[in-house]
């Protein structure tokens, strides 16, 4: 005879439960069929965590999953046939084939496969919806090996400092990967939220009744007392890491598996379990035939960025506004903050009165509340938070106090940001704007004077600008977050931060810029020129000052060519100057190996289009000094650019 | 805090574009009184005061001995002791927002240096090359040839040599500015002109002596000599002129410059209207200007509007030299020392002229003129100066050999600019009749204008080396454009094509 109930849990829960570990239990079938692609993560034995916060979230609510997300998904979703065609790479999969296993995305759920960084991600998603107003909570799901990554500290600060409504549910399964947590993680679990202020709560899986109320609870606290919440759920991974990787103690997982619920369920209603076996493999059969019927993903017409290669034509450009370069950026981002109420603005020392390091922000905060908003000494989750925000629809512009602390939130660029969109099978814009100062000549020494951008280039997916003060930096932001399409890392130079925007190019010379919406800038000498210096960023007026002195000293007119989109790079302006003259000095004032000097010349190579004359002039390949004179001397600049321009010309 | 009041370089003295901060007159930090003098600014001709323009606390944004750009920054003036915060803007020159606009069409050109060099070698007009936006050497270069077809040598215009540098190392240092501004105007002179020289040997009986036994009465020997030539240049307004697009301009007065150099650098102050001027006048302001020189004080408009030069290098015991052009000049005269010749002692009186003005012919009269009356300051009982200069006439003076000793220090950097004096009248030199150049005159070969004169030129095959006073072209004639106001066109009728010095002569520009 049927139940209605087990152990005070609906058989509806058990289905749910049983579809969870039928449909797994299939995945691990099929990979050893040699029908799956990659591997995947189960998580048999722990899905009743899944079902029980299923349980306890509202349609609103989003969840944040990691490399073990099936189950977070199927009790979410109950969508077995789109996981199943996903996972065996079909174009019906719910990523279209695009993520597989631990990529996931389908209304308000999301998972991505590296640990920690998805903390800042949900908090981010959380962050939207406590600005929007809403009553809907972000949950996330870590295991107790993402306990060793900075980057949930990070956030558990913020999201208490700013009470977001995140619930973290942590599953202790006691290893990560192969590694026990006793040989890894130090102190008390909760203790870890507990200390910043977070309220923790406990439970375990093998009492369900408890694991559903706390759930429950845990949920209603979040979303009530807009806070968030940390939930601990012990429980026990029944099968391997991923596949085949499993060096635990047999008699361990013996004895856990004894006390799984389902097997108890099983062995206390065999019938009722049977039945609701037949009809979750009933369902995951038709999945798998559906899905072994549907085709292949194949790549589509815009997965990957076009070709960046376009003839362009040129515009005189004009300036008009008499400001410096931070005062544009000033009222750039000013005027997209009046005019667009899902525009954030978070970085460190930006709220006013400070207003940023470099003062780009001034008195936002002040005029916007809660839109403009310090954040800790917390790159990576900063930079984690605008991607959930981007993700929930919000357009944030995260300032990196320095661009060499850029690399502490890489991570969320490379691994996050510049995948959400492909992998999530376009469900997903991710208008993520990082801006950033790099540069040296201020003296900051080694680590505060780079100019990284080389390491950021190439990613698809994203974009890297790089502004200068001969287009307005105001045009370049306004079209930047009127465009804000994919993430976008803005190179702000130091010394530009000073310059006139108004001030008037060196005599014989006209500035003109392309039709790209990321425009080249060209400064064309009014002769024939000599030479083509290409340039970017703070070089500019480095390089203009050498064609200054080119033209007066040496009798040289040399052409300029700086864009300011240095990915994806349009080389089609520079080989157009080229044709004139095929002479070109490259001046890039990062380290020039792997650089974008090499990639330009790589690619006019390809083209037939190489250079008669090339030199390229960078940084010398060691640290920044400190010493300013030592700084400036090694740095390339304008001295550098007359000289080396000049030999080119003279020995030719 | 209010923004400081920042001092710039005054415009209004000075042709350079930069000068060099001599002398800082008021401390970093220190408080000064409108009016009192900051600093002091070395420009190519003199030194110029700067002084506060309000009440302050002066802070520097120059040090001592830096150039700085006309309208650039020398400090600022604060009304507190703290030093204040510079703008960058604010430290750039006034004016140059408004210079660095783009040549817009038709504009004036931005010309490099070495298209400035071209420009001022081959004497043509920057304004040919309105619109062009930015001119190089070589289209400076490439604008001389369409001239080229018209006349006969190919050669010209060719890119100049590169400095054959020589095999003995050497030590490089840079000009002083002064030399350099002097240099600047040099070469533009050269440009534009074609000069000749022409000496005569003056006897004498002890001329010197006799006016310095009577320095009451006479001054000195250049006070003297200035009186003289002064007066004279007005019956020779030929020497007093200058040209320019073919036509000759006729300077109202008799301004004439003074070289001088007793260590204080090369310095010309001017004498205005020396023709007009008594002899004790000029005796008086010369001596003015001698201890204004040595107090290194001589101010810009001392040196400007000078219509002809002098260099008495009498007292210097050099026999005899020849003087450099200055531009917008038709002649510089030279006054050699006066030496044992024969029984008595003889005097060398050289000059150099535009020979697109003037010939030899005249400069020999006007130097024999000049002799003649120098001659009645001479010890000879009863010498009385004339009341009025005679008027030149050419009584027959043996020519002198000039070689060896000559001597051309660049006598005047002066470079009055035809505005600042105007010209009472302009003639077409090709239907204004002078006096023609007779057969007698001999040229040598063309030789560079900073080179000295070198009796062992070859003359020209042909030529007669008879005459009464040797002439010198001291260079050669630079390539015609056509159409450049300093370039000398041929004159009809007078100068035929096939006159020697429009033979190819220089392997850089002849025509």
């Amino acid at each position: 005879m049927a139940v209605e109930t087990w152990n005070g849990v609906s058989l509806e829960l058990w289905a749910k439960t049983l579809l969870i570990r039928e449909t797994e239990e299939r995945f691990l079938r099929l990979f050893s069929e040699g029908k799956l692609f990659g591997t995947v993560h189960t998580c048999i034995g722990q899905e009743y965590t899944a079902v029980a916060v299923a349980e306890a979230l509202q349609p609103g609510d989003l969840i944040f999953s990691n490399h073990r997300c099936h189950g977070h998904y199927l009790a979410r979703t109950g969508d077995v046939e789109g996981l199943t065609a996903e996972i065996m790479g079909r174009a019906t999969g719910l990523c279209g084939g695009r993520g597989g296993s631990q990529h996931l995305c389908a209304a308000g759920f999301f998972s991505n496969g590296v640990q920690g960084g998805i903390v800042p991600v949900a908090a981010g998603l959380a962050l939207a919806e406590e600005l929007a107003g809403t009553s809907n909570l972000a949950a996330v799901f870590i295991g107790d090996g993402t306990l060793g990554e900075g980057v949930v500290y990070e956030t558990l600060n913020i999201a208490s400092k700013w009470a977001l409504p995140l619930l973290v549910v942590l599953e202790n399964n006691g290893y990560a990967q192969s590694t026990s947590q006793r040989e890894t993680l130090a102190g008390e679990l909760d203790a870890r939220a507990e200390a910043f202020g977070i309220r923790a709560g406990r439970c375990e899986l093998w009492d369900i009744p408890q694991l559903l109320a706390r759930a429950e609870a845990a949920a209603a606290y979040v979303r009530r007392e807009r806070k968030p919440f940390f939930l601990r759920v012990d429980t026990y991974r029944l099968m391997a890491h991923s596949k085949g990787d499993d060096d635990r103690d047999p008699a361990e997982v013996a004895a856990y598996r004894a006390k799984d619920p389902l097997g108890r369920f099983a062995a206390e209603h065999p019938e009722d379990a049977a039945r609701l076996q037949r009809e979750a493999s009933a369902l995951v059969d038709r999945a798998v035939a559906k899905a072994e019927a549907a085709p292949y993903a194949e790549a589509g017409p815009h997965d990957a960025d076009p070709p960046a290669w376009r003839a362009v034509r040129w515009q005189p450009t004009t300036f008009q506004a008499h400001d410096r370069v931070v005062g544009r950026l000033h009222d750039a981002l000013r005027n997209h903050l009046l005019q667009n109420e899902k525009l954030v603005l978070l970085g460190e020392d930006i709220a006013g009165p400070y207003g940023g390091a470099f003062k780009v922000t001034r008195q936002l905060s002040l005029e916007f509340p809660g839109r403009v908003r310090n954040t800790p000494i917390s790159e990576a989750a900063l930079v984690g938070l605008g991607n959930g925000l981007a993700l929930n629809g919000w357009l944030p512009v995260c300032e990196i106090m320095f661009g060499d602390f850029l690399t502490l939130a890489f991570d969320q660029f490379l691994n996050h940001a510049a995948k959400f969109r492909y992998m999530y099978n376009e469900q997903v814009k991710v208008p993520l704007v990082i801006r950033t100062p790099m540069g040296g000549r201020r003296g900051y020494g080694a680590t505060h004077s780079q100019s990284l951008e080389k390491h950021w280039l190439g990613v698809p997916h994203t974009r890297v600008l790089a502004l200068h003060h001969r287009f307005d930096p105001y045009e370049l932001v306004d079209r930047l977050l009127s465009n804000a399409d994919r993430p976008t890392l803005l190179i702000e130079n130091k010394l530009l931060y000073g310059l006139k925007t108004d001030a008037p190019p060196p005599r014989g010379f006209v500035v003109e810029h392309s039709d790209e919406t990321f425009p080249t800038t060209r400064l064309r000498p009014l002769t024939e020129p000599d030479l083509v210096i290409f340039c970017y960023g703070g070089l500019l007026p480095e390089a203009e000052q050498a064609a200054d002195r080119l033209f007066e000293e040496h009798d040289l007119a040399a052409e300029i060519v700086c864009p300011a989109c240095l990915y994806p790079f349009n080389a089609a302006p520079l080989e157009e100057s080229l044709r004139r003259t095929g002479k070109l000095l490259i001046v890039e004032e990062g380290q020039g190996f792997a650089a974008l000097g090499a990639e330009v010349l790589a690619q006019l190579a390809e083209r037939g289009a190489a250079p008669a004359r090339v030199r390229r002039l960078a940084a010398p390949a060691h640290p920044i000094p400190s010493s300013g004179p030592l700084e400036k001397a090694l740095l390339p600049g304008a001295a550098q650019l007359v000289e080396t321009a000049a030999g080119m010309c003279a020995d030719a | 805090m209010p923004e400081p009041a920042i001092v710039r370089v005054p415009h209004e003295t000075v042709n350079d574009e930069t000068v060099t901060l001599q002398r800082r007159a008021v401390a970093e930090g220190r408080a000064v009184k409108a009016g009192e003098v900051l600093a002091v600014l070395e420009t190519s001709k003199a030194s110029i005061e700067v002084e506060a323009p309000r009440d302050g606390y002066v802070f520097w944004c120059a040090e001592e001995g830096a150039d700085i750009p006309v309208g650039g920054a020398l400090c600022g003036i604060a009304d507190t002791e703290r030093r204040p915060e510079f703008a960058a803007e604010a430290l750039k020159p006034a004016h140059a927002q408004a210079d660095s606009d783009a040549p817009r069409a038709g504009g004036p050109a931005r010309f490099s240096a070495e298209a400035r060099r071209l420009i001022a070698e081959h004497g043509l007009d920057e304004r040919r090359f309105d619109g062009q936006g930015l001119v190089r050497g070589a289209d400076v270069l490439k604008a001389c040839r369409p001239a080229q077809a018209d006349h006969a040598p190919a050669a010209a215009c060719e890119p100049p040599p590169a400095f054959a540098k020589p095999g003995a190392p050497a030590r490089r240092e840079r000009l002083p500015r002064a030399k350099r501004a002097e240099n600047r105007m040099l070469r533009a002179a050269a440009a534009r002109t074609v000069p000749s020289t022409v000496s005569v040997q003056v006897p004498t009986r002890g001329l010197r002596a006799s006016i310095h036994e009577q320095s009451e009465r006479y001054g000195s020997f250049t006070a003297v000599a200035i009186h003289e030539l002064a007066r004279l240049l007005r019956e020779v307004p030929v020497l007093n002129a200058y040209q320019h697009d073919d036509a000759i301009h006729f300077y109202e007065s008799v301004n004439v410059a003074v070289a001088m150099d007793a260590g204080k650098g090369l310095k010309a102050p001017v004498i205005r209207d020396a023709d007009r001027k008594s002899l004790r006048e000029i005796a008086a302001e010369l001596q003015a200007f001698l201890m204004t020189y040595l107090r290194g004080e001589l101010a810009a408009a001392d040196l400007e509007g000078a219509t002809f030069t002098l260099s008495d290098l009498s007292g210097e015991g050099v026999q005899q030299f020849v003087p450099v052009l200055n531009e917008a000049q038709a002649a510089t005269l030279g006054i050699g020392a006066e030496l044992p010749h024969g029984a008595g002692r003889a005097l060398t009186l050289t000059l150099t002229f535009d020979h697109l003005l003037t010939e030899g012919r005249t400069a020999a009269g006007f130097l024999r003129a000049l002799g003649k009356a120098l001659a009645k300051y001479d010890r000879d009982p009863g010498a009385e100066p004339p009341r009025r200069a005679p008027r030149p006439s050419p009584p027959p003076t043996p020519a002198i050999p000039s070689s060896g000793t000559s001597c051309a220090p660049g006598p005047a950097c002066s470079r009055p600019g035809p505005s600042s004096r105007t010209p009472i009248s302009s003639t077409s030199a090709a239907t204004r009749s002078w006096p023609l150049s007779s057969s007698t005159t001999s040229r040598s070969w063309p030789r560079r204008p900073s080179t000295r004169w070198r009796s062992s030129t070859p003359p020209r095959p042909g030529s007669s080396r008879r005459c009464c006073a040797r002439i010198t072209r001291a260079r050669p004639p630079r390539c015609s454009n056509g159409s450049g106001p300093a370039t000398p066109g041929p004159e009809p009728g007078r100068r035929p094509t096939s006159r020697p010095w429009t033979r190819p002569c220089s392997p850089r520009c002849a025509r």
